[in-house]
């Protein structure tokens, strides 16, 4: 019968004996019956020993003979009975058997991945042309709720994990310069030139005396009409304040594109909020920005990423993708505010990065400003701040805020982290910038 | 309410993708239909009477806005325009084709839900008491919990194909409302004198045809080590648990065959090798799910709303719904409040598509966009402003689903019978509508008072009858339907299991027979007493002869 | 419904060759729908048109062709029941009528909908001999 060991077929120097066949030469499994009857015998013999087991024979009544069996094989009558699947664990946890177990008789290639999560190294399969099933059945889920007796950690150890590693005493921590390990992408966009950065920061000088004084709306009129016509963007979140400037430029110009950066970790919600706003205030050019396929695939396999190197996750996901969205663009327009605090707390309205201007009309407002604002406009707020999330994210990195925390603190919690990089590197940087 | 996380969804995703390749398989052959069966009633697909039949799983009976509409979706794009919320905060649907349940699954998994486990060899639906977070007499939210259970029975590496189902139910309350004690598992959460949580459990409890009371095996497991302890029955039913015969599998057969004494060593002792393990629960795990059910942004509200008093005075039909279908809450200024899905001569328990997005939408304007599922088949709504009580009933009132029946006679637990059930020997339904009917006066069931009366169309005892303090358990003689009656069954703090009262009665004797046992009770009763109390005072024998004397 | 098919009323029926009127039914895999063996070896939804076995050697043929199309993977939990040809052909036992027809609490639903009439259900099939398959059905897939 075809051996699978490890989702593979395998060379199987084993055979099975009844017990009255003669024994074969070579590795040889016997019933467990044979082996009380013909222990001394047994022993005496020059060839490796397995031991077989019927699914109501328990290991407990040989746990102190397990060592002399480099095979102990469990027999499944009929694929619905569960118990040689606690045999198997009990072999492994309980009397640290270490050879090879093996199950054979009845058995679902569905069950393959419980059994090999209970320390079954190899199976006996009736047909090796569905060797490929086979194989697919090991891969089938990546997630674990319960600790099993193979490597793969659960669930609850892995939030663990996430969380520990993502405090800042931590030394594998990963900070912001280990992203540089990482080469980027071959068609990342050329970073700007030293003349493009002086002229932004050029405009940037002129436009806070020109424009400093006027009120959001204004200044965004201005900067979409005047001073960069046909050639700013807005990036827009779509989280829980986004609202207040998508309804203002909506007001000015329906059109003016939108970048909106699907992580492809957001919540739900947030992608259902989008589409309400977007129908809402009219919005005809949004645009979904999504990470690279390849590059995803490359450096994010299973999507677990933001557990190991959380921001080396954001520049894939986020700031790579709006590097190349922006790339057609002078200018763009954000929604960061001063009271977000952290880095923000000293932000300017109109700043350069990385060869752009940058707009950040609302920067002086205050919470009751915008909730006024909402309450004025009869804007929808996003279903998740109802739930506690005043900053929202990518799911995974995402986390409430109690009340009396500052309002990004459920983002990266417990890192060393509070910004994902979008608006600090790694062409961000600016020669100067202004305030107000 | 639990939301999933990045580990919760990816375990979804990949089961969706799992049992369409399954379906596949079975589609193109390669899977006979012996191996199928196992396979997709471990996804809660059934092959009904009628057709397939698709029950999800509602995880401790709570439902978001976004996922009662998805379930009227699904009803209305799939199924034929209704769902039926079951016994076990399960919602079942009737008609799904094999070919369109993965797409089913997929849309369900959009909002965080599965129909994993909810039949097969295995640890079910995990249930709890529909008003967790929100009951005035409860220490803790049971829901916790039920969610810790939720996450390690699924997909059990060990325990997927044990001897039979495996049922587990958990309360915080002192007032049992989740039946805990008919479960294989029952837990219920206590506060020890240092304010510390810890579990009562009790295993080998359930219906069934050898009904049992679970017995308790320990009555205080610390907080940490409830996975290792349940951890430890299940190895303890999954080694020893018959498998030679399907009807003396379950664990209660095992624990009455031991005896509670000698289980209770047996899984004593596995305990003591597994705490230590992996299994124990760390504080940061509890404190992230608990994290989940903080009470929501409750408005200060003064305890007792002026306007809800001032409609409880001027509209008798609603402060007689009032005084029946809501109950206290334990924030000042809300209430909770029931809708009944038993409205007269209705099917008990059955929504339809269009009711189940009113109710949605009507969760999301006056209940913190919540619902909950009872296991008596009703729908709580547990946020409540007391202000806002008379607008809902109206609501109510107009979706028909305003019936003032909570936990009187015509609040009938029903399992589907005969007129969907491949294992049913009667019908079921049709007489919890004759009954309804009868006792439709909500003036006599008001003054009859609580009584909970339970139908079964077969021994398996889906409908609970053994647990009603007026059972009925269908039975099928020379393929006629008759009825069997059992008195004295309760599923509170103090369960008990009905009698049977004598032989079975024809169906066109069966509604004349439970009036017949209603008018004994009233004739029996003394001042406010409640029907249990006075059948646990007065005995079967008054019964028993008025019964049998009548016919 | 699951479950080893119900051979007893075709042992029934060779022993009292009288009563033995039966067709073969199943379900559809595709959609779970009740179906039957007709007599022109399609299966119908219809137990109107089903093939009626009276002998042994019938019963076996209709055994036959459920298995092949067992094979085939087109149908599921085949098995013979006993049926009445008063007027039409319809099911003895009260499972099957149920199976024949609908739920009787939704007459909306089901055959009688289609059928655009309902045959009174259970009244009829009283008086059938207990050939259910009793206790083995319990807990198959309770």
């Amino acid at each position: 019968m075809p051996l699978i060991r490890d989702g593979n077929l395998a060379l199987d120097q084993w055979v099975h004996r009844g017990d009255d066949e003669p024994l074969a030469d070579g590795p040889t499994i016997v019933s467990l019956d044979r082996w009380k009857r013909d222990r001394a015998a047994l022993l005496t013999r020059n060839a490796p020993l397995g031991l077989r087991l019927k699914s109501d024979q328990a290991p407990a009544q040989v746990a102190a003979d397990l060592g002399h069996f480099s095979v102990v094989a469990l027999e499944f009558p009929t694929f619905k009975d569960g118990r040689p699947f606690s045999y198997a664990k009990l072999l492994r946890d309980r009397y640290g058997y270490k050879g090879e177990v093996r199950a054979f008789g009845h058995i679902l290639r569905d069950q393959y991945l419980f059994l090999d999560r209970l320390g079954v190294n190899s199976i006996e399969v009736k047909d090796e042309k569905q060797l490929r099933e086979w194989k697919t059945a090991l891969g089938e889920f990546s997630v674990f709720y319960q600790p099993g007796v193979d490597a793969r950690r659960p669930a609850m150890a892995l939030r663990r994990q996430v969380a520990s590693a993502l405090k800042p005493s931590r030394p594998d921590f990963d900070d912001l310069t280990r992203v540089a390990d990482v080469p980027p992408p071959a068609d990342a966009p050329p970073a700007p030139s030293p003349a493009r950065i002086a002229v932004a920061d050029a405009k940037v000088r002129a436009f806070s005396h020109k424009y400093g004084h006027l009120s959001a709306p204004k200044l965004i009129a201005a900067m979409i009409d005047v001073e960069f016509k046909g050639n700013i963007a807005l990036v827009s979140s779509f989280g829980t304040e986004a609202a207040v400037l998508l309804h203002m430029v909506s007001e000015i110009d329906r059109n003016l594109p939108v970048l909106f950066l699907d992580t492809q970790k957001l919540f739900g919600e947030t992608l259902r909020y989008r589409d309400q706003l977007v129908g809402q205030l009219g919005l005809s050019n949004v645009q979904t920005i999504r990470p690279d396929a390849e590059r995803v695939k490359e450096l994010d396999p299973n999507g677990m990423l933001f557990s190991r190197r959380a921001n080396l996750c954001c520049q894939i996901r986020k700031v790579e993708p709006l590097e190349r969205a922006l790339h057609p663009y002078d200018a763009w327009i954000t929604g960061r505010k001063r009271y977000q605090g952290r880095r923000r707390a000293v932000l300017p309205v109109i700043e350069a990065a990385g060869g752009r201007v940058k707009i950040n009309p609302l920067a002086g407002w205050s919470k009751d400003l915008l909730d006024e604002y909402f309450l004025e406009h009869g804007l929808p707020h996003h279903p998740l701040e109802a739930e506690g999330f005043l900053s929202i994210g990518c799911m995974p990195c995402t986390d409430r805020v109690a009340p009396g925390e500052d309002m990004r603190a459920g983002r990266w919690r417990g890192q060393d982290k509070d910004e994902c990089g979008i608006h600090e590197t790694p062409a961000a940087q600016s020669l100067t910038s202004s305030g107000l | 309410m639990y939301r999933y996380d990045e580990f919760d969804q990816v375990v979804v995703k990949e089961r969706v993708e799992q049992f369409r390749g399954q379906v596949e398989r079975r589609l193109k052959g390669e899977l006979t239909t012996d191996e199928f069966r196992p396979l997709r009633l471990m996804n809660g697909l059934y092959a009904q009477l009628h057709a397939y039949m698709l029950r999800v799983a509602i995880p401790y009976g709570t439902l978001s806005t976004r996922q009662m509409h998805m379930l009227a979706h699904i009803a209305r794009k799939y199924d034929r325009d209704y769902g039926h919320f079951t016994t076990r905060q399960n919602i079942q649907y009737n008609w799904p084709r094999l070919v369109d349940v993965p797409d089913i699954l997929a849309d369900l998994a959009s909002v965080e839900m599965h129909a994993i486990q909810t039949s097969g060899n295995c640890i079910r639906n995990v249930t709890s008491d529909q008003y967790a977070g929100v009951a005035a007499d409860e220490i803790v939210d049971s829901r916790i919990y039920s969610e810790i259970l939720r996450q390690w029975s699924t997909f059990h590496p060990e325990f997927s194909f044990l001897p039979r189902k495996f049922k587990i139910a958990v309360t915080a309350a002192a007032d049992d409302r989740a039946a805990v004690r008919f479960h294989d598992i029952g837990v219920i959460v206590h506060k020890n004198e240092a304010g510390e949580i810890g579990f009562e459990i009790m295993a080998g409890g359930g219906m069934g045809r050898t009904p049992a009371v679970a017995p308790t095996l320990n009555k205080f497991v610390p907080e940490r080590d409830l996975l290792a302890y349940c951890e430890a029955i299940l190895r303890v039913y999954n080694l020893l648990g018959r498998r030679d015969n399907l009807f003396k599998a379950r664990i209660k057969i095992l624990v009455m065959s031991t005896g509670v004494e000698a289980f209770t060593k047996m899984v004593e002792e596995e305990f003591a090798l597994i705490k230590d393990s992996a299994l124990k629960l760390p504080e940061e795990e509890i404190a992230r799910i608990r994290a989940y059910f903080a009470p929501p942004g409750y408005e200060d509200l003064a305890p007792q709303s002026k306007a809800l008093d001032a409609h409880l005075l001027k509209d008798k039909a609603f402060a007689d719904w009032h005084s029946v279908n809501a109950a206290a809450h334990k924030q000042p200024g809300y209430v909770i409040a029931t809708a009944s899905l038993k409205p007269t001569g209705g099917v008990p328990g059955d929504c339809s598509s269009d009711q189940m997005d009113a109710i949605a939408d009507l969760a999301k304007k006056y209940s913190l966009g919540e619902v909950r599922v009872t296991h008596e088949q009703n729908l709580v709504f547990p946020y409540v402003r007391q202000d806002d009580l008379y607008a809902l009933w109206q609501q109510f009132v107009r979706l028909g689903i305003a019936t003032p029946n909570l936990d009187l006679i015509s609040d009938i637990i029903s399992c589907p019978g005969l007129d969907y059930c491949g294992l049913a020997t009667a019908r079921s339904i049709p007489v919890a509508q004759q009954l309804s009917e009868r006792f439709a006066d909500l003036k006599r069931q008001k003054d009859i008072g609580e009584l909970r009366l339970n139908i079964s169309g077969c021994i398996n005892a889906c409908g609970h009858h053994h647990a009603g303090n007026i059972g009925i358990l269908g039975v099928d003689k020379a393929n006629q339907e008759f009825y069997q009656v059992t008195l004295g069954g309760h599923d509170g703090a103090d369960a008990s299991i009905g009698e049977i009262v004598g032989p079975s009665f024809p169906s066109d004797k069966i509604i004349d027979a439970v009036e017949t046992v209603v008018d004994v009770y009233m004739a029996q009763r003394q001042g406010k007493e409640r029907f249990i109390d006075t059948y646990r005072r007065v005995g079967m024998k008054p019964f028993k002869e008025k019964l049998y004397a009548a016919h | 419904m699951d479950g080893t098919p119900k051979k007893a009323s075709a042992a029934e029926a060779a022993k009292n060759p009288k009563a033995s009127q039966q067709v073969m039914t199943a379900y559809r895999l595709e959609d779970g729908h009740v179906i039957y063996l007709a007599a022109d070896g399609s299966w119908s939804e219809w137990i109107e048109q089903a093939r009626i076995a009276t002998t042994k050697e019938e019963a076996d043929a209709l055994t036959a062709a459920a298995k092949d199309a067992t094979d085939a993977n087109q149908i599921f939990e085949t098995y013979l029941i006993d049926v009445t040809t008063d007027g039409r052909t319809w099911p003895v036992t009260m499972r099957e009528v149920m199976r024949a027809q609908g739920p009787t609490i939704h007459p909306q639903f089901g055959k009688q909908a289609e059928r655009g009439e309902r045959v009174t259900a259970v009244a009829n099939a009283a008086g059938g001999k207990r050939t259910e398959r009793g206790e083995r059905r319990e807990n198959r897939e309770g």
